[in-house]
């Protein structure tokens, strides 16, 4: 093997080739078994090297998620793991006329009338059909109006967590808490005085118990102030005014949240 | 030598295709085997996990992206040829190739340094939180990268976990393309003859 085809394989596997190179890699990879065969040894190095890093324990809200996929999501079917476009509609049906049976000799008069009565309705039905087409394109305008309504509220939502969350971790004033939360998990607590924005991420925090939720507070010179109900999500807190000598706490109150806390808080952190 | 057995994935290791277990697993879900799916996910998640968090620095990112990768296992593991591979390296591209999507996505959302803050190693400035949690983790030196001099480990980390092409390594290291090249190459071909011998 050349030089070229060397660096070529090489970079099959670990990525970064150019798209002339990628190319020509690829035709290498389709036309010669033995540039594959170099590929996917190197193919495994990469997976050597990446398999002999220290494993990260996955959360078991994400477990329990990835254990659910089999239910909720279909398998691609051979035919289409052979096209390789799962996302393709399946073709029109084929027409059925060849192996259609044969229908019944009739008369021409007879015929006439058939084809007099078909005239009779097939504005009707000719204008159903243009009814039921338009009524499924509104539909589907509609369906995709709603999703790009969403996608935008949802990239809005992910720019602004992104934008406080910059401007937390160049906060001069940032602090840095986790605590342990009686039930098993965690929670760590950023915040910035200065910004005045706090974030918390759970790891590894389980369901509240039956019939109740966790709720975050923030407990100031004015008492506790209710910032929302926890869940197993990272969240920023940018609504909620504090100093310093706040406290960041979590209670556990009947399922919905409290006006005020009816139990000792289970976290309470200085922010 | 090589320490490629400190990793859980290592038990795993392929010696021939015949004990390609990850591959078998991989055959025995595309034929709907939830158990076999249940069991892959039990041996190389955490491994997975480990490779996605090196990419996309952010623990949270790093389970969403584990999430999408296992139900791509399940919906289109009919495509793993083992003729091509072992199903270990079919995983691991896998997970890589969805992980730098996913670090490019959140890039095109944010401005230039912010994006580059993200995706660059540590020492470039972190600027997310989830990244000040994982910064220990990050600072790691993959263990089977430790064999290589750094001039041909950092080009392989860069376009391996950034995601970077060849150019792109030789404009932000200052090193001429060729010589990047050169040490790719070079080091990929060590990395190898290391995991050979190691067998």
């Amino acid at each position: 093997m050349s030089t070229d085809r060397d660096y070529l394989a090489a970079g099959l596997a670990l990525g970064g080739l150019s798209d002339a190179e990628l190319a020509e890699a690829r035709a290498l990879s389709d036309s010669d078994p033995d540039f594959r065969a170099e590929v996917a040894a190197y193919d495994e190095v990469m997976a050597e090297t990446a398999g002999s890093d220290e494993p990260a324990e996955v959360s078991a809200a994400a477990r329990a998620a990835i254990l659910r996929i089999p239910e909720t999501h279909e398998q691609e079917t051979s035919a289409e793991v052979q096209t390789g476009r799962p996302a393709e509609s399946s073709p029109e049906p084929a027409s059925t006329s060849e192996s259609a049976p044969p229908a019944e000799p009739v008369s021409l008069a007879e015929r006439r009338e058939r084809r007099g009565g078909r005239r009779s309705w097939l504005p009707y039905v000719a204008a159903a059909a243009v009814l039921i087409v338009v009524a499924g394109f509104g539909a589907t305008i509609w369906q995709q109006n709603q999703r790009q309504n969403e996608l935008e509220a949802d990239l809005a939502a992910t720019q602004q967590q992104l934008d406080e969350s910059t401007r937390l971790m160049e906060a001069t004033d940032l602090r840095t808490s986790t605590a342990e939360l009686p039930e098993g998990g965690s929670v760590t607590v950023l915040s910035s005085e200065s910004q005045q924005l706090i974030r918390l991420s759970p790891n590894d925090v389980g369901p509240a118990p039956s019939g109740k939720s966790m709720q975050m507070w923030v407990i100031g010179d004015s008492g506790p102030e209710s910032v929302g109900l926890m869940s197993d999500k990272a969240v920023t807190i940018a609504d909620e005014k504090f100093s310093a000598g706040s406290v960041f706490g979590i209670t556990v109150e009947p399922e919905g949240g409290s006006k005020q806390p009816t139990t000792d808080p289970i976290v309470a952190i200085d922010l | 030598m090589l320490g490629w057995h400190d990793g859980a994935m290592s038990s795993d290791a392929p010696t021939e295709a015949s004990t390609d277990s990850t591959g078998d697993l991989l055959m025995r879900i595309a034929g709907g085997d939830r158990a076999a799916f249940e069991r892959l996910f039990t041996d190389q998640s955490r491994l997975l996990l480990a490779l996605i968090l090196r990419i996309v620095k952010s623990r949270s990112l790093a389970e969403e992206v584990l999430q999408e990768c296992f139900a791509e296992v399940w919906t289109r593991c009919g495509r793993f040829d083992p003729e091509r591979g072992t199903g270990r390296a079919w995983l691991i591209t896998l997970c890589r190739r969805r992980a730098i999507d996913c670090v490019r996505s959140v890039q095109s959302q944010q401005d230039r340094d912010f994006a580059d803050g993200l995706r660059s190693s540590a020492e470039t400035g972190d600027q997310v939180e989830q990244t000040v949690i994982d910064r220990a983790e990050s600072d790691r030196t993959v263990t089977a990268l430790k064999v290589l001099p750094p001039e041909q480990s950092t080009p392989i980390v860069m376009a391996f976990y950034q995601g970077l092409t060849h150019a792109q390594i030789s404009e932000n290291l200052k090193v001429p393309l060729g010589t990047i090249k050169s040490r790719i190459r070079d080091g990929m071909k060590k990395l190898r003859d290391e995991l050979e011998a190691s067998r």
